[in-house]
């Protein structure tokens, strides 16, 4: 086989949804898990243009899984790359916000430090646009379980509180053309079988038996985070 | 009756029935007595009935937040480790978020629907249902009702004992009757069934909850079982009062945030007497006496002063200069003087940390790098346990408030206290409410799952 072909292979497998680990051994976490491509839509399937993304609050998605949820952010500023370690240790780049303004970012909605995360009837840990009490600023992401703060505008680092690693960070592409956006994959870390232990139970209950480890293709549904949560804690 | 001739069904149960009387009374007939009894009990060096260790053992008495934190840490740490926990309980239900039983806003399967073998299981370690009976530090031996177990390191975390002399009671009679009829809530979970029962079955008249001095578990619970109780009486029309006597000068923590309830949301209710050491106790007259006066009451839960667990007495573990007969450990690395292997945390910790989940689950995954350590021949540096809290004052609708402490030591005091960036979040409100839960299930979350 020469290199071409292998190539080849790896990208199809990486489109079918799978772990691919092409050319480098999987270390830690901290690498880039591909995933489906799927388009970001809005409830009518329509794709979502990045530049109608509201900054007030945060929208939720659902991916790579049907039952892991994603935060999809408009900073309203441009966000730069910079350097992360994940819990362990293990160093990465987060990739900066992506958008004509580099401001659109997305992490996955699940606390590091005792796995919060937003269902349908409650969420502890949310986006604070304007003021957090136990942040002290704005434009934080909280998690009122435990007072852990997360900056968005900074891959998700951890700013305060007792959780020790970054929130998983969604790769996300815009293409220019069309305004619109795609999450290609999750890299930083991620805590989806912590995330299915702990919830078994739960989700089987919201999703139906067996739904909540289905990986989602082609579209992922953006709703904004009033609309997904009933109960939002912000603090 | 004619052995020859052919049995009829009759004779048959005839014979039977001879046969059996003739056994009733056929031990001492076929020369077995019991004149030789002596006492029986499991042999010594009967080994419990557990796999091979495959790597070294590190043994953990306690299966509550501490216990079940640090089994789950120092395997994750150190997956060498053989990790046995061994717990007297066949069945969990957390003391922490029990006040909001009382007070219906949860139900007992959320305090008690988690399985102590599927934390085992999904954590990697060995669960071993079994009471501690000894210890033999030199040969490395626990001893259990269900044999001995060898260790390389053992973590002891019993958590908390009542001392009921604390409040002028010595006599085992008296001290007794308060477990069984006054039961404070702070140990088992069958208390927290008795005060739900007293609390949904009041008539009316008073209820006294008392408040410890020292170093008691959980220093909100008290003041918050007040608000839930209080609340409790208020929804449903019960003419009762909930007479809050505090040994200490005032309340301990959260201090505003508990007064603006008492005063704003529960001024009928609650009644609030600071300063108020019970010096003894009359059953008969139903009366708590203190040393500026007697109070009468209709039921209560009796809250006497806290001790470390009677284990660590047993063990000859206790530090003869601490004053709730806590652990002689080292404050910083928590393995008891002059003994690298054997360890205590949780509740039965000498050190003035809150005494609380939180506080035990932070403190639970730092001693479990210290097991990992040493057994790696390194040492760590001390990292502080945190302290948040959450503590419902009102029900309908859900309210509470919080605090979120770390801990320091002062060189020149030589003692702990409170961090600079401890916080007290004490303007109750919805969110703070709805915290309290997610608070305890993500320390469920954290030991089971």
């Amino acid at each position: 086989m020469d290199r071409r072909s292998f190539i080849k292979i790896c990208s199809a497998v990486a489109v079918t949804g799978t772990m691919s680990p092409c050319f480098v051994q999987q270390t830690q976490a901290a690498e880039l898990i591909a995933y489906s491509r799927v388009k970001l839509v809005d409830k009518q399937g329509n794709a979502i243009k990045a530049s109608s993304l509201n900054g007030s609050e945060a929208y939720i998605f659902h991916y790579p899984y049907a039952s892991t949820p994603c935060f999809l952010i408009n900073l309203e500023k441009p966000a730069s790359n910079s350097k992360l370690a994940t819990s362990d240790g293990t160093e990465y780049e987060w990739r900066g916000g992506v958008g004509s303004n580099k401001s659109i970012v997305s992490y996955n909605a699940i606390c590091s430090h005792q796995l919060a995360y937003p269902s349908k009837d409650v969420s502890l840990i949310t986006y604070n646009a304007k003021q957090s009490e136990v942040a002290g600023r704005a434009g934080v992401i909280t998690c009122c379980a435990h007072n852990s703060v997360y900056d968005p505008a900074q891959g998700a680092k951890v700013l305060s509180g007792p959780a020790v690693g970054p929130l998983s960070a969604i790769s996300l592409e815009h293409d220019p053309a069309t305004d619109e956006l795609y999450a290609t994959g999750v890299y930083g870390g991620t805590l989806f079988d912590d995330f299915f232990k702990a919830y078994k139970t739960q989700l089987n209950a919201e999703l139906g038996p067996g739904k909540a480890k289905e990986l989602v293709t082609n579209t992922a549904q953006v709703i904004p985070f009033a609309d997904h949560t009933q109960t939002r804690i912000q603090c | 009756m004619d052995q020859n001739s052919k049995l009829s069904r009759r004779d048959f149960f005839k014979m039977s029935g001879a046969a059996a009387a003739t056994l009733a009374v056929g031990t001492a007939s076929l020369g077995v007595t019991n004149a030789e009894a002596k006492t029986m009990s499991l042999n010594v060096n009967t080994k419990a009935s557990l796999p091979k260790a495959k790597g070294p053992r590190l043994v953990i008495v306690g299966a509550g937040t501490s216990g079940l934190t640090i089994a789950k840490y120092a395997k994750k740490a150190y997956p060498k480790f053989d990790v046995v926990m061994v717990e007297k309980r066949d069945m969990y239900s957390s003391c922490f978020s029990s006040n909001l039983w009382y007070a219906d806003l949860i139900d007992l399967g959320f305090l008690a629907n988690h399985s102590f073998l599927d934390a085992a299981k999904n954590n990697n370690y060995t669960f071993f249902n079994a009471t501690c009976t000894g210890l033999d530090r030199n040969s490395r031996k626990l001893i259990t009702n269900m044999g001995e177990i060898d260790y390389d390191y053992l973590v002891l975390a019993p958590g908390i004992d009542y001392d009921y002399s604390r409040i002028g009671v010595k006599d085992p009679e008296t001290e007794t009757l308060l477990r069984t009829n006054y039961p404070a809530g702070w140990t088992m979970p069958t208390e927290h069934v008795t005060i739900r029962d007293k609390i949904h079955g009041f008539e009316g008249g008073t209820f006294i909850q008392t408040v410890p001095g020292g170093n008691y578990r959980c220093l909100p619970a008290p003041y918050e079982r007040a608000c839930m109780i209080a609340s409790y009486f208020k929804k449903n029309n019960i003419k009762g009062k909930v007479l809050v006597l505090d040994h200490n000068p005032d309340i301990t923590i959260k201090a505003k945030g508990f007064h603006a309830a008492f005063d704003e949301l529960y001024k009928d209710y609650i009644e609030y007497h600071p300063s108020a050491e019970i010096k003894s106790v009359d059953l008969d007259k139903k009366t708590l006496n203190t040393e500026f006066g007697s109070f009468k009451f209709d039921d209560a839960a009796i809250y006497p002063g806290v001790r470390g667990s009677r284990l660590l007495e047993t063990f000859g573990l206790v530090d003869p200069k601490s004053t709730q007969k806590e652990a002689n450990i080292d404050g910083f690395k928590y393995n008891i003087i002059g003994d690298e292997r054997v360890y205590v945390a949780g509740d039965s910790r000498p050190m003035p940390f809150s005494k609380s989940a939180n506080t035990a689950n932070t403190e639970g995954k730092y001693v479990a790098k210290v097991l990992a350590a040493h057994a790696q021949g390194k040492t760590i540096n001390w990292e502080s346990p945190r302290t948040i809290c959450f503590s419902m004052v009102n029900a309908s609708p859900m309210e509470g408030i919080s605090v979120d402490a770390g801990y320091v030591f002062d060189d020149k005091k030589k003692s702990f206290g409170f961090s600079g960036d401890t916080k007290m979040f004490e303007n109750r409100d919805a969110a703070k409410g709805r915290a309290t839960l997610e608070w305890a299930q993500g320390i469920y979350r954290d030991l089971f799952a």
